[in-house]
């Protein structure tokens, strides 16, 4: 421990932004999602051509796709579309459907997690049995029975992606709710009889954001994944149109004859993943410094 | 603690009716006529509507979810309108391969998430933390089926060291009766690899935390090395989280089999009830169904009381 | 992590299981090695429907006839001599001297009874029955007021004969197929509920061990009636093999051959790999028409010109180019392969200009938004995708509704008033031209999603079908085939060739009726 030395200016430096403008992975992370981001919005600005067009000149002579090269700088798919437009376009479908799932679900989660584990034994044991449910349900039979009953399209896919998706964080934020709970500080706070949803707020929740924020970065490229399972089934994102999902549902067999229909998709969540997860890890080393520091 | 028992008994049998209710009632509301898929599109509408009779899908859905779960609690889970098949006999034949495959895919999830996380966690914000970062975050990235395929072909054809998918008998290793390691290799470390990175990160932000609390300052502070804090102390502790994570990931490795099993060709209940959904084979949709919600269920039950055995605040809590 | 010699015995331990497994790989030269994607459910003739069980039936079991080598012709299998008589309502058999059953017991004229009766029976639950509904006496025995088909006479210890209700000139092809092959009661009756899968016949093999959902295994039947035949002394069949994973294997000599088509995605590879190319086996049966139905009852589908017009909007071209020429444009709904087919007509010129005009001159709004529903077989996808395109540039918007089979099944034959277009594909039973017609454009038709009527043609049809197989019946048909284009009640888009991909071991032959000729496949 650090002999309380007075530095000028300390606020400053010490405050949430000042330490996170002081992380290299907070800018990397940074530049990254908001790269993802960009071409995203400004996808039709950036993209060469109509990503729903079929180009005559994009499949070779004996209808195969084109490898990357001139007109088409990441190749074609297998009905001659563009895959560099596509993949901007599909970014727009595949960020939107993965954010607002993921933290829809995170919120979902997180709420019931921290109720469960919170209070008393009668809510626990309702919030875990529904949560259990969904948990022990399997995905697939969820994804075909909700787009059965309505029809596949972009907002269902997000439905059944945060159907998916929020189970697992409640058990393990109700898990991390318990043992916080127990914490000589929270104790204390009890202690002086600051009151339930005080301690929740700014007690408890700064504990278990940590597991969430991971949670839901790395989950994020988990669900585009899901979303291109969901394209097997039927109801993913409706083709033509183009997201990260079904893009790589059509790619996956031609790994052969057109390896890049997967690996630019890939490429593109990997991206996405990453500059995610960095931001996200910096925003919660800096939000309990601690963290950050070595054993 | 027994009363704690007998509660968390209790409800496990009540998820487990609501997963087999909830289903049953999914599927019925399913579009997709089942007697139609039996018989074949050209079938004529009488000989469809003759099987509809035998296999009581005319009769409402209370009449025939009251009869599923009277027949399911006796052993009866009804035969496979596929193939005619007793359900329970069909699903206890795959479900060792099953197993076989989840707990292959879980040993390298584990083998590969606990050491990075712990590597990451003994350098944070270092380079080596970022690496493993990356490493874990590309599991989680691509696409479980393509890159199954891309590696029976490179390490099946290409360089043939594995064999192409299936699942074969050896004489020397029994395993159930099934199964070679040889088969399970590549299938595991595709179906493991994806699912490393929760694990991974899970450990390092656990350890992390935890490097913080006041006994493992008192323990730095007595002198010890960062090797010893994190046997002694600190991993009973940070890996609590991963012992949670455990139990869900079934569930979700459960999602994964499917795909694996798909692409490796391996006979278990995921690729059964995949065939069953695409089929409206009610009887063995629900038969897995059951199956797959008992096991995570009970897995999830066992993982509860391992927590209660390894956190005594959650034992104090729970009496 | 592990200590030291955790690891050495982990090493050990996968270099053993390596080292087996090539071991237990290892040829055994004279068993045939199928692959199969799907499970086979069922190998019971009179049950088997899919594209998988089909020949996996044709394992086991065959029938009084069948095709010649040169699939042009039928010639007598089980039966040694057969005729059809000149109205053509009586068929009649005489089976070969001494032929047996794989179990060793002749096969009777009692045995050929027995087995098409049982085809009938409501238990068999079959849905190929209806194949020989003509024959006489078959209503009376489904409905139990009849306790055998009088249609079907036992002449004699190795003679029978069926007598039709009314001619029915495509019904000597059907006893080619499997609702056609014949079954021993006895093996019926011991086997009970698991008859499916355990088989006994007349055919080229003999059931050894099926795991269900991983493998089958059969041995030479020594009875076969064919001496000499089959050359292979078993067969071994593996399921829930990848498609793509299956064609790796038998390229890699694995295995022999695989139930599945060749995938799109293989097949440009396969055909521009001069090594491997000439294992690629056409298939002779299952000619097949791609095509979108309208449904003609709503508006403004009701309207002939703008049927024509979408047909006129559509690529064909491009359609084998995303098929990697693996098709050829339709011109009508009959096969070019099948005889009756109009050889005169051509597919519709691909003019966007015209169908446009057209629509107008029909009085088709531009941004006419209409659903069109297929189901999620990835060519059907793509094939979707590109009339989704062609659609949209003479201003008709298409959206796609992509389904699950069971889902796709479900919609077109129970909410039939809900479609508006629907991608679909057919594959013939047998190389008839009635078998297009009846199920799929006849008033009423089992299969005539989009309720297409029209009595004129209808009458064409039941004058031309009246004909026995013939110069004939093929002008009367074509001239059918001509009508129907005229009418446009589809968008017509191509019949696709299907492959098989065999190891370049491997000699077979494919058939109309059972896809493959197990019996005559040979080493090279």
């Amino acid at each position: 421990m650090q002999p309380n030395m007075v530095k000028l200016n300390t606020r400053n430096q010490n405050s949430f932004w000042g330490i996170l403008r002081r992380m290299p992975r907070a800018w990397i992370g940074g530049c990254l999602v908001l790269l993802v981001v960009l071409a995203a919005v400004f996808a039709p600005l950036f993209s060469p051509a109509d990503p729903l067009q079929q180009f005559r000149e994009g499949l070779s002579a004996t209808g195969t796709p084109l490898p990357p090269d001139g007109q088409f700088p990441l190749g074609t798919d297998h009905l001659g579309r563009d895959m560099l437009s596509r993949t901007l376009f599909g970014a727009r479908v595949s960020l939107v459907i993965s954010f607002i799932a993921n933290t829809t679900a995170a919120i979902i989660g997180t709420v019931i997690g921290v109720l469960a584990g919170y209070y008393s034994r009668a809510v626990d044991s309702i919030l875990m049995r529904i949560t259990d449910i969904i948990l022990a349900f399997p995905a697939i039979l969820l994804a075909l029975g909700v787009g059965a009953v309505l029809r596949p399209s972009i907002p269902v896919a997000i439905l059944i992606l945060t159907l998916i998706t929020w189970a697992p964080l409640a058990r393990l934020v109700r898990g991390q709710v318990l043992s916080v709970r127990e914490r000589a500080f929270v104790e204390s706070a009890r202690c002086i009889g600051a009151r339930d949803r005080r301690i929740i707020l700014y007690h408890i929740l700064p504990q278990i954001l940590a597991v969430t924020i991971i949670w839901a970065t790395v989950s994020f490229a988990s669900t585009i994944l899901v979303e291109a399972s969901l394209s097997f089934l039927g109801v993913g994102v409706p083709l033509p149109q183009p997201s990260w999902g079904n893009m790589i549902f059509e790619g996956q067999t031609r790994y052969r004859i057109a390896p890049w229909m997967i690996i630019v998709p890939t490429i593109a969540i990997l991206i996405t993943t990453f500059g995610f997860n960095l931001l996200g890890d910096a925003i919660r080393d800096a939000l309990d410094p601690r963290t950050s520091q070595r054993l | 603690m027994t009363a704690y028992l007998l509660r968390r008994l209790v409800g496990a049998l009540v998820v487990i009716w609501g997963v087999a209710t909830i289903s049953f009632v999914l599927v019925f509301l399913m579009p997709g006529d089942a007697a139609r898929m039996y018989a074949g599109p050209r079938a004529p509408e009488a000989t469809v509507e003759r099987i509809r009779q035998e296999w009581g899908l005319n009769d409402s859905l209370p009449v025939q979810y009251v009869r599923f779960l009277g027949r399911a609690v006796q052993g009866d889970l009804g035969r496979s309108t596929r193939d005619g098949r007793p359900v329970l006999q069909a699903v206890i034949e795959r479900v060792p391969v099953t197993i076989q495959l989840a707990l292959a895919g879980l040993s390298v999830e584990l083998l590969l998430g606990i050491p990075l996380g712990i590597i990451a966690a003994l350098r944070p914000g270092s380079l080596i933390d970022q690496f493993t970062t990356v490493l874990s975050l590309v599991g989680v990235s691509i696409p479980q089926f393509a890159v199954g395929l891309v590696a029976l072909y490179l390490f099946g054809f290409v360089i043939p060291i594995f064999p192409l998918g299936g699942y074969g008998v050896i004489p020397i290793f029994p395993l159930g009766g099934y199964g070679t390691i040889a088969h399970l290799i590549l299938p595991a470390l595709v179906l493991g690899f994806s699912g490393a990175a929760f694990y991974a990160r899970v450990l390092r932000s656990s350890i992390l935390e935890i490097a913080n609390e006041d006994y493992i300052r008192t323990a730095r502070a007595k002198g010890l090395g960062a090797r010893a804090i994190l046997n002694r102390h600190l991993l009973r502790n940070a890996l609590l989280p991963v012992v949670t994570l455990i139990g869900l990931d079934l569930a979700l490795l459960l999602g994964g089999v499917v795909v694996i099993e798909a692409v490796f060709g391996i006979p278990g209940i995921g690729l059964q009830a995949w065939t069953a959904i695409r089929n409206q084979d009610t009887p063995m949709i629900m038969g897995t169904v059951l199956f797959a919600s008992i096991a995570v269920v009970g897995l999830n039950l066992l993982i509860d009381l391992l927590y209660l055995a390894l956190d005594p605040r959650v034992r104090l809590n729970a009496a | 992590m592990l200590p030291r010699r955790g690891t050495f015995l982990f090493l050990l331990l996968i270099t053993v299981a390596m080292l087996s497994s090539v071991l237990v790989g290892a040829q055994e030269e004279n068993i045939l090695r199928i692959l199969s994607n799907a499970d086979i459910r069922t190998s019971d003739p009179h049950v088997a429907y899919e594209t998988e069980t089909w020949p996996t039936s044709a394992l086991f079991y065959i029938g009084l006839v069948r095709w010649n080598d040169d699939n042009t012709a039928l010639i007598p299998a089980l039966a040694e001599t057969y005729s059809v008589s000149d109205d053509g309502l009586v068929y009649t058999f005489t089976l070969r001297e001494g032929v047996k059953f794989s179990s060793g017991r002749d096969i009777t004229s009692a045995d050929v009874k027995w087995s098409f009766e049982r085809m009938f029976r409501p238990e068999t639950l079959s849905p190929t029955s209806y194949m020989f509904e003509a024959i006489a006496g078959v209503p009376a025995f489904i409905d139990g007021s009849a306790t055998e088909i009088s249609g079907i006479e036992i002449v004699d210890e190795r003679t029978v004969t069926f007598t039709l209700q009314f001619p029915v000139w495509s019904l000597i092809q059907r006893f080619a197929l499997p609702p056609g092959f014949i079954v021993p009661e006895e093996a019926v009756e011991a086997a009970g509920d698991n008859f499916a899968r355990m088989p006994m016949g007349a055919g080229p093999f003999m059931l050894e061990t099926w795991e269900s959902g991983v493998r089958i295994t059969g041995t030479r039947n020594p009875n076969y009636y064919e001496a000499g035949k089959p050359f292979f002394d078993g067969f071994e069949m593996q399921l829930g093999v990848e498609p793509s994973i299956g064609i790796l294997r038998i390229e890699g000599g694995e295995a022999d051959i695989a139930l599945d088509f060749v995938p799109n995605a293989e097949y440009p590879r396969i055909v521009a790999d001069a090594a491997i190319s000439a294992q690629l086996l056409p298939t002779a049966g299952f000619a097949n028409i791609d095509y979108m139905i309208f449904n003609t009852t709503i508006e403004p589908f009701d309207n002939p010109d703008v049927r024509r017009a979408m047909n006129i909007a559509v690529d064909r071209q491009r359609l084998v180019q995303i098929l990697n020429g693996r098709a050829l444009p339709a011109e009508g709904p009959i096969p070019s392969s099948v005889l009756g087919n109009n050889s005169t007509l051509t597919p519709w010129e691909y003019n966007p200009d015209e169908a446009r005009a057209l629509l107008e001159s029909a009085g088709v709004t531009e941004g006419l938004t209409v659903n069109m529903l297929v189901n999620t077989d990835p060519t059907n996808l793509s094939v979707a995708q590109v009339l989704v395109a062609d659609f949209a540039a003479v201003g008709v918007t298409v959206e796609l509704t992509s389904v699950d089979n069971a889902q796709f099944l479900d919609t077109v034959i129970n909410q039939p008033d809900t479609l508006e277009l629907v991608l679909t594909n057919w594959y013939l039973d047998y190389p008839d031209p009635s078998n297009v017609f009846e199920p799929l454009l006849q008033c009423g038709g089992s299969y005539n999603w989009g309720q297409f009527c029209s009595e004129s043609l209808d009458g064409l049809f039941a004058t031309a079908n009246s004909n026995p197989p013939g110069d004939a019946r093929w002008a009367a048909f074509s001239d059918v085939e001509a009508a129907i284009v005229e009418e446009a009640p589809w968008v017509f888009l191509q019949h696709q060739a299907n492959y098989y991909f065999t190891s370049s071991r491997l000699l077979i032959a494919s058939d109309p009726a059972t896809l493959l000729r197990w019996d005559a496949s040979t080493l090279r």
